[in-house]
């Protein structure tokens, strides 16, 4: 006998070895507990690698997204509708989503930008409390065609206008409030200590929607100012402030 | 296709009206149409060959067991996805087997340390600890039979590619068509694996045989 022939007999006469009494019962156990687990759902660590965790990345990137995006829409007041920094107002039975709070730009700032929508497009940069020139006319002549003169910080009332828009930011400002505006309203930026408006009651973050009654919109406002009453949304609410003189 | 040795009638449950057996493949037929007791027949009829060879491949009983009864259960779970131009012998063998190499996988991955020595294969995918298994099996006379002690723990370190063919062709006493089948391999290369894996047990055993034959 070889040494492999060897070999294979001795393998085979290794005794068998059987399987235990309670075999069957254990199998059968096992097949009732993998029943009851598959009734219930449970995520496998592939499941949770492949599809959770792109989701969970996928999400965090529309998270940032949103934030990004909302910072641009702040910059631009054109607020998103019924967000959480944001309220639903009724204006001229339109519904018009405006700011809760004051906005977050140069609101504390003692340089405020103020862009006009005429002259050339230009922005100056005028001290806070100050006068402005606002940039009315590109040759910066005395004459205001829609009758405010913001050099005095006067209101030159009875006259009608000669026609044409006037940013609302340059009416404001005639009354003390530094305002950014969109196309549906602005907003008060910062209302200037001991200024009319400030002695009307408005305040920073209110949301001006009309002044006298004229709705603001794309463009800027027109027609006759007095500036007798602003109209305002303050946490969703509209509010018509009379403007007293001093 | 592989001859199914149960389909001939060797041992099991016979159809008492006309006394012939039930083949695995009926009983099969069987558990699909929800007949837990088919399924009791089939496992009275694998349970042994399919632990013997798991203890075989492991060293270790209640491993070999533990196995074993999974095998069932897998089996049991994928019934209608076996197919029946395969004998389910291959089929129960084959599930055995990648459990079994599944296991030796976990095993290797929580070494510590190989072993060196009379056992030290030459294959790289043999370095493996494999603590002794110091509990009593259940045979007592195995247990005080140094020899086959010695021949059990020189299977169970014969990389598993040896192992399973040397096992089911020597141990189990299946045919050489058999092994091939269930290894999916070709009946030459069966056979090639068989000799090796007889040549790697000789050279482990070298000392043993000659005290024997001395």
């Amino acid at each position: 006998m070889n040494d492999e022939e060897e070999i294979s007999r001795m393998l085979a006469s290794l005794r068998s070895v059987d399987a235990p009494r309670e075999f069957e019962g254990g199998v059968r156990s096992r097949i009732t507990a993998r029943r009851e687990e598959s009734t219930l759902w449970r995520p496998s660590r592939f499941l949770v690698l492949k599809f959770a965790l792109p989701l969970l990345l996928l999400l965090a990137g529309a998270g940032f997204l949103i934030v990004s995006n909302d910072g641009a829409l702040n910059a631009d007041l054109v607020p998103p509708v019924g967000d959480a920094t944001h309220s639903i107002a009724i204006i001229d039975d339109k519904e018009v989503s405006v700011p809760d709070g004051p906005s977050p730009t140069n609101v504390n700032s003692p340089i405020a930008q103020v862009s006009t929508h005429r002259g050339g497009g230009n922005a100056r940069t005028v001290p806070q409390g100050g006068s402005a020139d606002i940039g009315l006319s590109p040759d910066n002549s005395t004459s205001f065609p829609d009758g405010v003169d913001p050099r005095n910080s006067k209101i030159t009332n009875g006259k009608p206008p000669t026609g044409g828009a006037i940013a609302p930011e340059s009416v404001l400002l005639m009354i003390g409030i530094l305002s950014t505006c969109s196309s549906t309203g602005c907003v008060a930026n910062s209302v200037r200590v001991g200024s009319i408006a400030a002695g009307a009651g408005i305040q920073d973050g209110d949301w001006i929607s009309a002044i006298d009654g004229r709705p603001i919109k794309a463009g800027g406002v027109t027609g006759q100012f007095s500036v007798s009453e602003i109209t305002l949304v303050r946490s969703g609410r509209i509010m018509k402030v009379p403007i007293g003189r001093p | 296709m592989a001859l199914d040795k149960n389909e001939l009638g060797a041992s099991g449950e016979t159809n008492r009206a006309s006394g012939r057996r039930v083949s695995d493949h009926q009983l099969i037929a069987r558990i699909r149409n929800g007949d837990e007791a088919a399924f009791g027949e089939i496992m009275a009829r694998y349970k042994n060959p399919i632990t013997n060879f798991l203890y075989r491949f492991l060293n270790d009983y209640e491993e070999a067991v533990d196995l074993a009864q999974e095998t069932f259960v897998r089996v049991y779970f994928a019934i209608d996805r076996y197919h029946t131009n395969f004998a389910f012998s291959t089929y129960i063998y084959r599930i055995a087997s990648n459990l079994a190499i599944t296991e030796l996988r976990k095993r290797k991955r929580r070494s510590v340390l190989s072993l060196t020595g009379l056992f030290q294969s030459d294959e790289s995918d043999t370095t493996e600890f494999q603590p002794p298994d110091l509990r009593p099996l259940p045979d007592r006379d195995l247990v005080e039979d140094e020899k086959s002690r010695v021949i059990a723990k020189a299977i169970a370190t014969l990389p598993p590619k040896y192992r399973i063919p040397i096992i089911l062709r020597d141990v189990e006493g299946r045919s050489y068509e058999d092994v091939a089948e269930l290894m999916q391999l070709g009946l030459g290369t069966t056979k090639s694996r068989i000799s090796r894996g007889r040549g790697l047990l000789r050279e482990k055993l070298t000392g043993y045989m000659q005290d024997q034959n001395g």
